[in-house]
């Protein structure tokens, strides 16, 4: 049995007075594609945050990668090159341009030489579809859609196993959303990415993702594939799921990858009272 | 029953001002782990660039010796030299009565090489820059930057924060320079225009009126200056919550903290350096 990429067992998160998760536990096996879905407030972003170590939990263990971080030990630089993350607003770093901000992490945390460095940046701009011609632009000269390709150039350029996305879609229209998830469709099975994204569009539920999570009242109300998550009895994925219910029936665009691994069997499809 | 709810109301308002004391007790001790963590970071991150000496953030350093001490050269050249002329007028009234015109020497030059030159230039290094590098900070945690950084292993102390305290530590002793030089102009005008002390004899008298321990003592405070103003930045910065607000007033406590902590530390040096440099009848 393979061993799972991230481990939560027993999590409590807090902000502040509030409780935000309670007893949570959650496996994500390699190769997975696992959507996190909730309503606002949910503690979707808290979640990808506790894992990726930037919010200490408040009780409970977390694992990603082999490597935990329970409250106060903050996982090791070598686990964190081995992940790439896409933040919500995509957080390029407006003092560089686009080639600098996609080559900072080869050159900080790997020290590559700068012909390599080159090489890299550009092919992998190319994979996300961005031009050289627009390498030495600023952020701030970007539309949208640039930056959240180029933010996932950077998320994706030390060739990581692990990539987390911070509701991928958010501030797209519909035409730049549509083709960013045609991009994401592609990754996964090129790279052999394992993928945890939190997201509030059933659209990108159903083009990209193979299980779900449900986050509701401060638990994990259930975790399965997303046929199984589509027709559970529960308000808010009834409500989630409402305007494209009918396209559930249709084959994930992800299926093609031989190894379609679930989550730990351990974890039952739970339901929410 | 009157002096009942009199002697309640008494000790309710004891127990009130008692916790406000803890709370607030609590909150300075919160605040001083916090700075001393930063500070421990800095001393590991310090001894981490001397054993890689090729990850020294050579860039960042150079961009902010370029943005705080070059591009703040013209203010404070106008104000160094305009309060070098409010003091030589304002100290040649006094003179004049005492016949002692000569004097004004000793008093521009010890006055501004020791004290007025480094006050004045850390004074707007705080409000120019310090309040800059707290809202750079800032704005990175609400665009999430910083924790971009984190997330890829970056260290944010490494990139952004030591490059401030050493860029304001090489900065602020050559602004001092600069500050103490165009004051000293502007008294010297000054001087020329009220009691005719010609450029020459006023430049001739000034290593005699001020000893040489007054410049090393100014150009000291400089970078012990430049390191707190910096610290006090970074720390206000990192600290910033991910709002408009929370940046408002992390960028105002950054500035008020940095000014005052720079006159406390000025006048604890103006005791504890009180024989250095100076010269008894």
């Amino acid at each position: 049995m393979r061993e799972p990429v991230i481990r939560i067992e027993g999590l409590t998160t807090r902000l502040g007075g509030d409780i935000i998760h309670e007893d949570i536990d959650l496996q994500v096996y390699p190769g997975t594609v696992l959507a996190l879905i909730g309503g606002s407030g949910s503690g979707k972003t808290t979640l990808l945050r506790v894992m990726l170590g930037l919010q200490k939990p408040a009780r409970g263990k977390v694992e990603v990668l082999g490597h935990g971080h329970h409250g106060s030990e903050p996982c090791t630089i070598g686990v964190r090159s081995r992940w790439g993350v896409l933040f919500q607003q995509g957080a390029l770093f407006s003092a560089l341009n686009v080639f600098d901000n996609v080559a900072l992490p080869l050159r900080e945390v790997k020290g590559f030489r700068e012909t390599h460095v080159r090489k890299m940046v550009l092919s992998t701009l190319e994979m996300v579809e961005i031009g050289a011609e627009n390498a030495l632009k600023m952020p701030a000269q970007l539309s949208g859609g640039m930056v959240k390709r180029v933010a996932l150039a950077r998320a994706l350029v030390l060739e990581p196993e692990l990539l987390f996305l911070d509701e991928p879609t958010a501030g797209l229209d519909p035409q730049r959303s549509d083709g960013f998830v045609a991009l994401m469709r592609s990754l996964p099975s090129r790279l052999q990415l394992t993928v945890v994204m939190s997201t509030h569009d059933a659209g990108v539920v159903l083009e990209l993702a193979d299980q779900v999570a449900v986050l509701a009242e401060r638990k994990l109300a259930a975790v399965g594939s997303v046929a199984e998550i589509v027709e559970l009895d529960h308000p808010f994925v009834r409500s989630f799921f409402r305007r494209t219910r009918t396209q559930v029936q249709r084959e994930p665009a992800w299926s093609s990858r031989k190894a379609r691994p679930l989550l730990s069997p351990a974890i039952e499809l739970s339901r929410a009272a | 029953m009157g002096s009942i709810d009199f002697m309640t109301g008494i000790k309710a308002f004891q127990v009130r001002a008692l916790l406000w004391s803890l709370g607030w007790s609590l909150r300075v001790l919160e605040r001083l782990t916090a700075m001393v963590a930063l500070i421990g970071q800095l001393i590991i991150d310090l001894g981490y660039l001397v054993r890689n000496p090729a990850r020294m953030p050579w860039r960042e350093i150079s961009a902010t010796i370029y943005r705080s001490g070059a591009q703040a050269l013209p203010i404070t050249a106008l104000l160094g030299f305009l309060v070098g002329v409010v003091l030589s007028y304002l100290s040649a009234r006094e003179l004049q009565s005492f016949g002692a015109e000569l004097y004004i020497v000793n008093i521009l030059g010890v006055g501004v090489v020791r004290e007025l030159g480094g006050l004045l230039a850390a004074i707007l290094v705080a409000g120019r820059s310090g309040s800059s590098m707290t809202a750079q900070l800032g704005v990175m945690r609400i665009t999430e930057e910083l924790d971009a950084l984190s997330v890829m292993g970056i260290s944010t102390t490494v990139r952004l924060v030591l490059p401030k305290l050493i860029a304001l530590a090489v900065a602020l002793p050559l602004l001092v320079l600069w500050t103490d030089a165009l004051a000293l102009a502007g008294g010297m005008l000054a001087a020329d225009l009220r009691f005719h002390i010609g450029y020459r004899q006023f430049l001739a008298m000034l290593p005699a009126a001020v000893p040489i321990a007054n410049l090393w003592l100014g150009l000291g405070k400089g970078v012990v200056f430049g390191i707190l103003i910096g610290l006090i930045a970074s720390y206000h910065g990192l600290r910033i919550k991910p709002n408009s607000e929370s940046l408002g007033a992390g960028t105002t406590s950054s500035v008020v903290s940095a000014i005052t902590t720079v006159i406390i530390v000025d006048a604890l040096a103006a005791v504890v350096f009180a024989d250095v440099g100076m010269r008894y009848a």
